[in-house]
């Protein structure tokens, strides 16, 4: 299901933001109170609800940045309404703990605390990965690869691999040249039909591909602005700013690409055996766990029908321009 | 020969004893292990453990050798066919076989009982 910006009906009177978001009223049975409602510090704390791809995500947080932040990528699939027991619960908040202490800045998912951090340049990184681990942990309807995925003319196209090999640039490249987004760093793939489902997040690039992301007029939203620990300075792209209709429809694996980032190098495309591509891909299960034995036998079925490659990317161009020579044949 | 862990800790084996190596490994006739899933591919097999979750991939050679441990065909035997299938030396055969039979069993994807 793509990503829906669904409007409340012309009965129900929407209550707006201050940023402009639109909220389901008081007595929908999604939200279990009021907003926006004031804690008893006096300071309002705000709900909104976003469908990102086949996830729901309602977040709840007083930080009027982290919601405008968080709105300005995903406010294009806020929606009203969602499944209670799909969504994704997400809360920021502020801490004191007492008179001397540091302020902190805590990043719950569905109820429990995943991180404290102290630096408000940290949240919308944390918030983001926050979500992702709560969709690891929970979401088995789906087998989950560390994996960046597009589609192209119905095709889908796997690009695996680990941090820092390319994936997240390489797909910014792919959707500037007209391919369909799924996700950059969580490829969901539905067991029973084997398709590709969206999910899909800001693309999250890191420093170092902020110039070439520039040379492509992609707008980052405000780069250098977010800190993600160990990765330093990272920048978040909303894939909306580059086609406002480029979420893919589920659609079968036709490419499975392993991509790996020298610079300068001329790109160059290897074939890769299946077997080597579905061992691969069984390493960059997320939640194989959860599929146990079934998770090898789920990526042989998703290679046997695909192409398999290892791509050595240099620039960002040439390496796309191979790939779309690829994905035309 | 690769592999791959599952994302939860080993549950204790309580398989087929563990191997003792000794100089006659050469009359000694692996068995593999019939439980493990195997998924082929273009003349390669990717084998699933089931107890462990482990995930091995084997290339078109190590695939043979595994196929002739059969528990029948001793390793002397094995390695005689591979050097006549390669062209190569026994010798050479000899040290490419027991490093393979080694490697299944300290993988535990051998049905092994222990050698006198």
């Amino acid at each position: 299901m793509n990503a829906v910006t669904k409007l409340p009906r012309e009965s129900e009177p929407p209550v707006r933001s201050s940023f402009g978001g639109l909220f389901a009223p008081s007595d929908d049975p999604l939200q279990r109170e009021s907003f926006p409602a004031r804690s008893s510090a006096g300071i309002t704390s705000c709900t909104a609800l976003y469908q990102i791809g086949e996830i729901p995500v309602l977040l709840r947080t007083e930080l009027q940045d982290v919601l405008h932040d968080f709105d300005a990528l995903y406010g294009y699939c806020g929606i009203t309404h969602a499944d209670g027991e799909k969504t994704v619960h997400m809360e920021v908040r502020a801490e004191r703990l007492g008179l001397w202490r540091r302020k902190s800045y805590v990043i719950s998912g569905d109820g429990a605390q995943l991180f404290r951090l102290y630096r408000r340049s940290e949240l919308l990184p944390g918030l983001e990965w926050g979500i992702n681990s709560r969709v690891i942990a929970r979401f088995d309807d789906y087998l989950q690869l560390h994996a960046a995925s597009v589609a192209y003319q119905g095709r889908g196209v796997i690009l695996a691999g680990t941090s820092g090999v390319g994936k997240s640039t390489l797909t910014a490249g792919l959707l500037a040249r007209g391919c369909k987004y799924f996700c950059d760093e969580i490829t969901l793939i539905e067991p029973g039909t084997l398709l590709l489902r969206a999910f899909p997040k800001a693309i999250n690039l890191k420093s170092g591909s902020f110039e070439t992301v520039r040379e492509l007029n992609l707008p980052l939203a405000r780069e250098c602005r977010h800190i993600k620990k160990h990765k330093g300075p990272v920048g978040f792209l909303s894939p909306r700013a580059i086609e406002p209709l480029c979420v893919a429809d589920p659609c079968p694996v036709c490419y499975v690409i392993f991509p790996h980032y020298t610079e300068s190098v001329k790109p160059c495309l290897r074939p890769v055996t299946r077997t080597q591509a579905a061992f691969r891909l069984t390493g960059c299960a997320l939640n194989r766990a959860a599929f146990g034995v079934q998770a090898p036998a789920i990526l042989t079925e998703i290679v046997r029908h695909a192409q398999c490659y290892s791509l050595e990317t240099g620039d960002l161009q040439p390496s796309c321009e191979l790939l779309e020579s690829l994905l035309r044949t | 020969m690769m592999r791959i862990a599952l994302n939860k800790p080993n549950e204790p084996s309580s398989a087929a004893p563990r191997l003792r190596w000794t100089d006659q490994l050469g009359e000694f006739a692996p068995p593999r292990r019939r439980d493990l899933i195997e998924h082929e591919l273009d003349g390669e097999v990717m084998l699933c453990d089931p107890r462990n979750g482990y995930t091995y991939r084997m290339n078109a050679t190590t695939l043979q050798v595994w196929r002739l441990c059969d528990g029948l065909s001793t390793t002397t035997q094995i390695t005689a066919r591979q050097a006549e299938l390669y062209d190569v030396e026994f010798d050479t055969a000899q040290d490419h076989v027991e490093q393979l039979v080694v490697r299944f069993a300290e993988s535990d994807i051998l049905d092994a009982e222990p050698l006198p």
